[in-house]
């Protein structure tokens, strides 16, 4: 085609500034520029002259990722891995190849027109393929085996820990909930309703005791009132005795704040 | 003994061919043909497939015969109606695209909206590694060497980045492309060395055949790139070989097959070896007008770029694949001296293939065999070598003659078929064998048209034969999925224990999600083979697997007490936390391991096994969802006096 190398160059061009693009634009632009444009820019170059058929535009399209997988390998080096990196080495490459193309004005064989009984039967083609891919995602997203509550007990800082549950029993649910040592509860909780997928957290102070000779041992028990039949489900904290303090100091270093926002 | 002799010569003369051309086809224009109705036709088989597939979801009984019916109805009248001479070149394309793109749609129904196989986890791991160190050869411990073979990954990050779109959007988006691309490219290898676009376009459809090819070759994973690279490279040399011009070496072969190198290992290899055998068989022939430097210059560049990008990286492939082959050849030995093998379709905990999927897998290697059986002096014979019946030549010498290298070398191909069925009867063979079918089809594909075509189907114009011969592929193809990719595409309508992809689902999705948000990435975590997997892309922990940390912390896991040799283990290891899923208390693993493959479990772990850490100073239990758990043992690791 006789516009070739403009698209192309506009493509190139276009792709150096592509993460100011909105997502779309920069799909529509993605998708061609690593699949396509710089090996098909390469195939001018390897075939000068020849249109584009069947065995062309695989190679163009196999250049295209064997330049891409190359690329990769430059941008690590230049420690580039990244959005801007590859919009900025995708379109250098198609510019610095496009001059040294041998475009000609030889179209492209034209390939045969479909009559409107075809259209229809590829049209329906189309939809059927596109409802069974939905309706197995929809199948897919929906299968749920387990119902279930997920409990945790997990270090805040200190003596500081964050608990908390969430319902994933596919239907609302009431929850009791607390907190026990060997001296008694710490806290508690009952009558917590939750719908599925909705989550309840704390950050509570667990009186842990420095330098105690013993295992300290606190334990965070959750009971679904909707599963009586079924035992809570139990989450602790381990304390070990006060002879290895050091092992406590390394437990608090691995402390990770959680990141998840709502926790007080 | 003269008429024994004389019986033998009546059977085997069928193998042979009378003459060494065979039927051309007879089309004039190009035109669509039956293209558009078979594509009616397709998307009536996807949504039976996915109808199928929900129904597999239900539980009902005849959901897997649906499934896999639809397959074979899909490929039935596309390959009967390339056995016909008479659709054109455009047609036949369409035909082998439409086949192609409705067989991967039909795998794509088993992951719709997220990757469940257990390939694509340890891809997608290093593609998360790659975004997010923005680095590569970040180590994968899942799999240690997909980190120095990271092509795939690059491409789909780089599609990911550019253009916003999901991993998962992206690396569908090229297995789509590249398996489209593939089989053009195939269909053009086999056009160019047979001459005959119908010869080519069944030896296509032929390939379909192959156990790996609608399921395991389009997974997320570097073999399902490498495997396009390969037609590539095949599609080059052919190209490279009409032209004076050295254009196309540098500027596409070149980058190609360094591509490749960096892309699969073994691929890389026999791309490599695939090349030099043409050139040597070039050479040999003492009939090409090509200068030396021009027939070795493409194996040239793919041997140096293979063999040197292993060496670069340390040779990590000899490691990897060494000991597989190892315990494959050494058990395919024992398995000729009648020293025992794996009992076909029956999985490690005792489960075994419906009794139809048995037979249809029986009669597929029957169908083939009888093919390749009649196609191979056939193949030869239109390949140049003077095998043709009662026309054999005097001198074993005057054999070394032919006018198509190409065709010569695929028909020799064909011998790793026997070599693929005979490891796929061995427990350590049978992934090998499943490994080297895609490239010993290579040539099967072609040598079995050319007997359908002269053989089989012949000058025949009956459709009735033609039928016959599509619903024979069309068995034969559905016959691959289900032995290539065992029950996995269509998915187990319950959970499994360590069954790869029949063990993802959203309970174990959410507790892997869950160790992202509350304990931080980058943890030393251990567990299943299926929950690592899960930790690792879903919650970007650091796991230890046997293949990279070299402790095998399952023997931790599943011991009857913590003991010093125990912690020993998790202090090589500095683990931090497992995962304990307790239902791994209620199976056998369909694989027979429940970590890495080794030693073959007879017994599931007792329930106390799993909760010995309980009771343990130190150790926490910071998150329980009723069936998992997961225990902070960084204390007990880290204590002085731990026993």
């Amino acid at each position: 085609m006789r516009n070739d190398p403009q698209i192309c160059a506009t493509l190139a061009l276009a792709t150096l500034i592509s993460p100011l693009f909105p997502e779309p634009a920069r799909i529509c632009l993605a998708v061609p520029m690593i699949l396509f444009v710089p090996g098909f820019v390469a195939t001018k170059i390897a075939f000068p002259g020849l249109p584009l058929d069947l065995e062309r535009f695989a190679l163009a399209v196999a250049a295209s990722l064997a330049i891409t997988v190359l690329a990769g390998f430059g941008l690590d080096k230049i420690a580039m891995l990244k959005p801007a990196g590859w919009s900025i080495m995708m379109g250098s490459i198609t510019l610095l190849l496009l001059p040294f193309a041998g475009w000609s004005d030889q179209t492209n064989e034209r390939l045969p027109r479909f009559t409107k009984r075809d259209k229809r039967s590829l049209i329906g083609a189309s939809a059927l393929a596109i409802s069974a891919l939905l309706l197995s995602g929809y199948g897919y997203v929906r299968h749920r085996e387990f119902r279930f509550s997920e409990l945790w007990m997990v270090p805040a800082g200190g003596s500081l820990y964050a608990v908390g549950f969430s319902n994933k029993q596919l239907r609302p649910s009431t929850y009791d909930f607390d907190v026990l040592s060997k001296q008694g509860t710490i806290a508690s909780w009952s009558g917590i309703v939750l719908a599925d997928g909705e989550t309840w957290q704390r950050v509570i102070e667990l009186p842990i005791k420095a330098n105690f000779p013993k295992e300290q041992r606190f334990i965070a028990r959750l009971r679904d009132r909707s599963d009586p039949g079924i035992e809570g489900q139990k989450v602790w904290a381990s304390i070990p005795p006060a002879k290895s303090t050091e092992q406590q100091l390394q437990i608090t270093a691995e402390v990770h704040q959680p990141t998840q926002e709502g926790v007080r | 003994m003269s008429s024994f002799l004389a019986r033998a010569w009546t059977v085997a003369r069928p193998l042979f061919p009378a003459e060494a051309g065979y039927p051309q086809e007879r089309a004039t224009t190009a035109d669509w043909g039956w293209f558009p109705s078979l594509a009616l036709w397709a998307g009536v088989c996807i949504a039976l497939a996915a109808t199928g597939t929900q129904a597999n979801r239900w539980s009902a009984a005849w959901a897997s015969p649906l499934f896999y019916a639809a397959i074979g109805l899909l490929v039935l009248p596309i390959s009967a109606r390339l056995v016909w001479p008479t659709p054109s070149r455009l047609e036949r394309i369409a035909l082998l695209l439409l086949a192609a793109l409705g067989l991967f749609l039909i795998r794509m129904l088993h992951e719709p909206t997220a990757f469940v196989d257990h390939d694509a986890f340890l891809h997608w791991a290093t593609a998360n590694d790659i975004m997010r160190s923005g680095h590569l050869f970040t180590p994968n411990p899942l799999l240690p060497i997909s980190s120095v073979y990271p092509a795939i990954e690059i491409v789909t990050t780089a599609l990911t980045e550019i253009s916003g779109l999901p991993l998962f959007v992206s690396a569908q988006l090229l297995l789509i492309v590249i398996r489209m691309l593939f089989v053009a490219a195939l269909f053009l290898v086999y056009e160019r060395a047979s001459g005959s676009q119908r010869v080519a376009a069944l030896a296509a459809a032929v390939y379909m055949c192959v156990p790996s090819f609608v399921y395991f070759d389009t997974t997320y994973s570097y073999g399902s790139l490498a495997i396009f690279f390969l037609a590539i490279a095949l599609l080059i040399d052919g190209r490279v070989e009409q032209t004076e011009s050295w254009r196309p070496v540098w500027i596409i072969a070149l980058p190609i097959l360094a591509a490749l190198a960096v892309t699969h290992h073994l691929t890389a290899f026999i791309t490599a070896l695939l090349l030099a055998a043409f050139a040597v068989v070039e050479i040999a022939s003492r009939k090409s007008p090509r200068s030396l430097l021009r027939i070795l210059a493409l194996p040239a560049v793919a041997i140096v770029s293979a063999g040197g990008w292993s060496m670069w990286t340390g040779n990590p492939t000899e490691n990897y694949l060494g000991p597989v082959f190892d315990q494959a050849v050494a058990e395919a030995a024992r398995f000729l001296s009648f020293g025992g093998g794996r009992l076909p379709f029956v999985a490690e905990d005792g489960s075994t293939a419906p009794v139809w999927q048995r037979a249809i897998a029986i009669i597929s290697v029957v169908l083939m065999s009888a093919a390749l059986a009649t196609g191979f002096f056939r193949a030869l014979a239109a390949g140049g070598v003077p095998v043709l019946w009662q026309r054999f030549p005097g001198k074993w010498r005057e054999f070394l003659r032919w006018d198509n290298n190409r065709l010569v070398v695929l028909t020799l191909l064909t011998l790793g078929y026997p070599v693929s069925i005979l490891l796929r009867l061995t427990h350590a063979g049978w992934e090998v064998g499943n490994r080297i079918a895609p490239f010993a089809f290579l040539g099967a594909g072609v040598v079995v048209a050319i007997a359908l075509i002269t053989f089989w189907q012949g000058w025949s114009q009956s459709r009735l034969r033609a039928g016959i011969i599509g619903t024979a592929i069309a068995l034969c193809v559905s016959a691959g999925v289900f032995s290539g990719s065992g029950a996995f595409i269509l998915g187990s309508p319950v959970y499994r224990v360590a069954a790869d992809s029949d063990s993802v689902e959203p309970m174990a999705i959410s507790a892997a999600t869950w160790t992202r948000q509350w304990l931080g990435t980058r943890n030393r975590f251990f567990s299943d083979r299926v929950n690592r997997l899960l930790l690792s892309a879903y919650g970007g922990q650091q796991v230890i697997t046997n293949l990279y940390d070299r402790v095998d912390l399952g023997e931790v896991l599943f011991a009857e007490k913590v003991g010093p040799a125990e912690i020993d283990a998790i202090r090589q290891t500095s683990a931090s936390y497992f995962l304990i899923d307790m239902r791994l208390t209620q199976q056998l693993p369909p694989m027979g391991f429940y970590f890495d493959p080794g030693p073959v479990y007879r017994k599931p772990p007792l329930p106390r096994v799993l909760t010995k850490f309980n009771g343990l100073p130190g150790v926490s239990r910071v998150f329980d969802n009723g069936f998992m758990s997961i225990i902070n043992i960084a204390a007990l690791r880290d204590a002085t006096d731990a026993q």
